[in-house]
């Protein structure tokens, strides 16, 4: 290895592992230290095994894997927290851990108080924190509160000031478990942009995250842990949304799902494009039908949208007009567009169709549950088209329109739009149909076919910054 | 910035006295805030430092010479003398006996320390020894001015006082460190400690003067180091004498091993803790 090189590596680990021994009883514990040449009294429990990991000055490293996995005990091991059972490790700079959030934080003394023991406890000198108090406390930001005892605290407040320590400290390797996402939403938006900073400066920074966004915005590269081993490197897009997948799937299914993620690590060409392919869109034929202005909903609500926004929900026909009354037994087309403005994963989406009551006559979605798109990058926008065959008696009907994700809590809307449009369908005088759907044998069968025909196209914007 | 390689955390061997310098910054932070911590919120908060040596002091002084009519020796000492030298020799031996108490469940009580943060665990027994010598140097305070007042000005000799305090707070830091590293695997050990605490403290000299100890047990007697210390703390303050200068010579040079030798197991053993913890 030429020294250019080494110079370049920030931490080197090769088969690095962690076992801890497990005793049944306590008193096996002295026996194991008094007659532990002869035999053992424990088995090993392997918290981490064998990993392999090279991180470069300067890189931005996120670690993704389901609880257990194994990522805080590599954290650990990599600041010197705990000492490794096997394995080399190489860590070159000064490495400042963010664990946890107000560890050694004392309830009866101020935020000043605290911030200098901090200070001295994570190494920073009295000469140098008092150059630095002042961007400390700004970056905290809470106040006259600094000198109150942290007891007075919001858990929110406690974590902004462990936070401000911490990232004043200049660290070379900063390492970060899982804390980023105390704290609301501005002081997040700090918490980031100081990361960024750090990353300018050429730090090194590891992170543990469930925030699958965090680790698409800020990283170069990912890991996933699973069982305690590294089973994939790469892209964090790639590595995100394998996650995802590894996270939502039903345990039977996921050695099948391991399996695909270690071939992808083997260094296969990259699979992400052929996965992520929308079905080729096939026109259907569509019917002609006319606008009404008068008939527009009134009780449209919006959901708060959680990263993603649904826009123009509207009925086209066969000329690409917008229309709105509808002919019985005629084809039509469903269309939104979803504007993307984080990341976001395993991506379906879906429509729905409700009487003028509020029953819920008919819905869709994009994809079968678990096999949404794995990975859409912030920018993006989804175009979608639902076939909306009208097996409907007449009346009028609404529309909703949704976009689904994976997030930390499990599928969630993204954003939704409840009575996004309305249709009004036009009375046949020849139609035999009475109730609410028409149920003739055929067109129930060309409504499961709609089903599987949702069309998604994607159109990929611009990636943000980094 | 130097590689950092695998088992830096056990594994560097400093000598106790570089360690203790390099974190000296952070040693006095700790011992201030357990310092405050003790008194935070309560209501006389810092006068209870001299408040409760006060009323040790009383109570001595009510048993001993009311109740008991004890004499120090022959010399016919007895009532607030022997109090005094009583109150000397427990506060003396109480910097040596918080700190070993403390010990077995130190690493316990600063667990998030070890388990969240890169912190130098080594330092904890300085600042339990610290914290202890302030308390000393509270009850001193008191002692000393009781002396003045009932006995006049001391001697020189008192100066040489600080030099007895040397091995003590070198067998404390020992102490601390063999202990607190144990405490981590041997959870029983705190209940022992007590017991040889308690033990020790009876086979010194805290109730009774050496003197008092048959002259066919001596050799065995003075092999407790702290009958060197506690003579040298009293013969300064109460007699005016300087200590015995050879004694306290050899007791410091192995008080100052024994440190050393506790500070390097102790590093060799921290590796573990946040395995066990």
């Amino acid at each position: 290895m030429s020294s250019d090189v080494e110079h370049a590596i920030a931490i080197e680990a090769t088969g690095l592992s962690k076992a801890y021994a497990v005793y049944a009883k306590p008193q096996d514990r002295l026996k194991q230290l008094v007659f532990g040449r002869w035999r053992r009294f424990h088995r090993d429990f392997h918290a981490v095994s064998d990993v392999d990991l090279r991180v470069y000055r300067g890189e931005t490293v996120g670690v993704v894997g389901r609880n257990g996995s194994g990522k805080s005990t590599l954290l650990k091991m990599l600041c010197g927290i705990l000492a490794p059972s096997g394995g080399t490790l190489a860590v070159h700079g000064h490495v400042a851990p963010i664990l946890a959030i107000g560890v050694g934080f004392h309830p009866d003394f101020s935020g000043r108080e605290n911030v200098e023991m901090n200070a001295a406890v994570i190494g920073i000198s009295s000469a140098v924190l008092a150059e630095r108090l002042d961007s400390i406390i700004a970056f905290a930001d809470i106040g006259e509160f600094f000198d109150q005892p942290v007891r007075s605290y919001s858990s929110g407040m406690v974590s902004r000031l462990a936070f401000a320590v911490a990232i004043n400290s200049d660290p070379d390797i900063l390492v970060v478990d899982e804390i980023l996402s105390v704290g609301d939403e501005a002081f997040s938006r700090k918490c980031f942009s100081r990361i960024e900073q750090l990353k300018q400066q050429g730090s090194t920074i590891l992170f543990v995250s469930h925030s699958s966004n965090l680790v698409v915005q800020l990283c170069d590269r990912a890991i996933l842990m699973e069982g305690g081993r590294r089973v994939l490197t790469g892209e964090p897009k790639t590595v995100v949304s394998l996650y995802h997948k590894l996270l939502y799937a039903p345990p039977e299914r996921r050695p099948e799902i391991l399996h695909e993620i270690r071939e992808r690590d083997a260094g296969r060409a990259s699979p992400e494009q052929g996965d992520a392919k929308p079905p080729a869109l096939r026109d259907e034929p569509l019917s002609i039908g006319s606008y009404d202005p008068n008939l527009r909903p009134q009780s449209t609500l919006a959901y708060p949208s959680r990263g993603a926004r649904i826009e123009n929900p509207r009925l086209v026909d066969a000329r690409g007009e917008i229309v709105n009354v509808l002919r019985a037994g005629a084809t039509y087309s469903y269309r939104y567009e979803v504007h993307f403005d984080t990341a976001a994963f395993g991506v379906r989406f879906g429509m729905l169709v409700k009487t003028l009551s509020g029953f819920e006559l008919a819905g869709q979605v994009s994809r079968p549950w678990g096999q949404g798109i794995d990975c859409v990058v912030a920018g993006s926008v989804a175009s979608l088209r639902f076939s909306l065959h009208v097996l409907l008696i007449p009346g009028a009907y609404f529309l909703n329109a949704g976009v689904l994700g994976l997030t930390a809590e499990g599928e969630q809307y993204l954003h939704r739009v409840v009575d996004a449009a309305m249709f009004r369908v036009e009375p046949d005088p020849h139609s035999l149909t009475t109730g609410q759907v028409d149920l003739s044998a055929t067109r129930v069968a060309e409504v499961e076919v709609a089903e599987q025909d949702a069309r998604v196209r994607l159109v990929a914007g611009p990636r943000p910054a980094g | 910035m130097a590689p950092n390689p695998v088992g830096a955390i056990a594994a560097r061997q400093t000598h106790f006295l570089v360690s203790g310098w390099r974190h000296r910054q952070l040693i006095i932070r700790l011992t201030r805030s357990r310092i405050a911590e003790r008194y935070r919120g309560s209501l006389l908060g810092g006068a209870w430092a001299v408040v409760l040596p006060l009323l040790m002091l009383g109570v001595y002084t009510f048993v001993f010479s009311e109740v008991f009519h004890s004499r120090w020796d022959g010399n016919g000492l007895g009532g607030v003398g022997f109090a005094l030298r009583l109150f000397a020799g427990m506060l003396t031996f109480a910097v040596f006996a918080d700190c070993a108490t403390e010990a077995p469940s130190l690493m316990h009580a600063n667990q998030t320390y070890i388990k969240q943060m890169l912190f130098p665990t080594e330092v904890l027994g300085w600042v339990s020894v610290l914290g202890a010598l302030w308390r000393f140097a509270m009850g001193f305070a008191l002692l000393f001015v009781f002396q003045v007042v009932l006995s006049g000005g001391p001697s020189l000799a008192v100066l040489a006082l600080p030099l007895a305090l040397v091995p003590l707070a070198l067998i404390a830091l020992g102490t601390s460190w063999i202990f607190s590293s144990l405490g981590v695997f041997l959870r029983d050990l705190a209940q022992v400690v007590t017991v040889l605490t308690q033990a020790l403290l009876f086979l010194s000299p805290v109730f009774y003067p050496a003197s008092r100890v048959p002259e066919s047990l001596r050799p065995w007697f003075h092999a407790n180091p702290f009958v060197t210390i506690l003579e040298s703390v009293r013969a300064p303050l109460f007699d005016g004498v300087l200590p015995d200068w050879r004694a306290l010579g050899i007791v410091t040079a192995v008080a100052f091993v024994y440190a050393w030798a506790g500070h390097r197991w102790f590093l060799r053993a921290k590796g573990s803790f946040a395995d066990v913890l």
